[in-house]
């Protein structure tokens, strides 16, 4: 009669087990989503923002990542020029690379010769900072993101 | 002595099953992830009339995840520039999209077209958005092949 008890214990603790192993990991957060651009920071400093702008009402600007893949888009009404581009990215826990494949005429013209741009990523559950740095590493400017899903 | 290899047999059978109730059904296929035009179809009268092929550089991708979509369009010899977001929900035959903003050209549709309905031919790695006249009939496609 014990072993039995014991052989019931020991088949109700191993059918539990199989919950825990099977629930994901969620220290790291993940870029994966959508996110909608929330303010931009300057950095006089090169360290510490130095003033915030905010979006301006009905300034859109949206960003999807998913799997590999990036794509955003900008929406300025009245503005006759556009913006969005496409891509591949890569993250560490504090840098974010983009390599775009397209993007819009406008933005073709203020890119860089490879398309690739190299940031430093502050990255929480559902907000993300862009970093822009110079060549020294020193701060620039930051494009502030929230997750809408 | 003999209860105890059923017990056992018992024991590993519930394990094993549980394994299989965790593993998702995937009846149904799913829209999530990156997709790229191959082509566009025009139909009439039920049929594939003609094909049009990307060219000159032209690229069109598509993302759905978790309810948003968001399409852009590299077409170097168009003027205009063409690219949407918004939300979508989709059954196994129909896809519905809401934008929510897009390029000038699309702001410009938007003002008759606020929901884009679309008969939805979904597979694996394959998907067609059909648009459908008054009459339910095919009239033009656009077919992606999934990229991720």
């Amino acid at each position: 009669m014990k072993k039995i008890l014991a052989l019931v214990f020991l088949m109700l603790f191993l059918v539990s087990a199989t919950k825990f192993v099977s629930s994901e990991p969620t220290y790291h957060p993940s870029i994966e989503g959508t996110w909608e651009l929330v303010s931009h920071y300057n950095y006089s400093d090169g360290v510490h923002p130095s003033d915030t702008l905010l979006a301006v009402d009905n300034y859109r600007q949206i960003k999807m990542y998913y799997n590999g893949k990036v794509m955003w888009t900008r929406y300025v009404p009245n503005d006759s020029v556009e913006w969005f581009g496409y891509g591949s990215y890569e993250t560490t826990d504090s840098t974010l690379t983009e390599r775009l494949e397209y993007m819009s005429a406008s933005m073709r013209k203020a890119a860089n010769e490879n398309m690739e741009w190299h940031m430093e990523l502050k990255l929480e559950n559902n907000r993300y900072s862009q970093i822009f740095t110079d060549e020294d590493g020193k701060r620039i400017n930051s494009e502030n993101y929230k997750r809408i899903d | 002595m003999k209860k105890t290899p059923k017990l056992v047999f018992l024991m590993l059978l519930l394990v094993f099953a549980t394994a299989l109730t965790s593993s998702k059904p995937q009846t149904t296929n799913s829209l999530e992830g990156t997709w790229e035009l191959i082509n566009r179809y025009n139909w009439i009268d039920g049929n594939v009339a003609d094909t049009i092929s990307n060219t000159n550089g032209y690229r069109q991708i598509k993302i759905y995840s978790k309810g948003k979509v968001m399409w852009t369009r590299f077409s170097p010899d168009d003027p205009n520039e063409w690219f949407g977001y918004g939300s979508y929900t989709h059954t196994q035959n129909n896809l519905e999209e809401r934008l929510e903003y897009g390029s000038k050209m699309m702001m410009g549709i938007q003002d008759t077209i606020k929901v884009f309905k679309f008969e939805l031919q979904l597979d694996k790695e394959n998907y067609s958005q059909i648009t459908l006249d008054g009459n339910g009939k095919r009239t033009f496609s656009e077919n992606y092949k999934r990229i991720d």
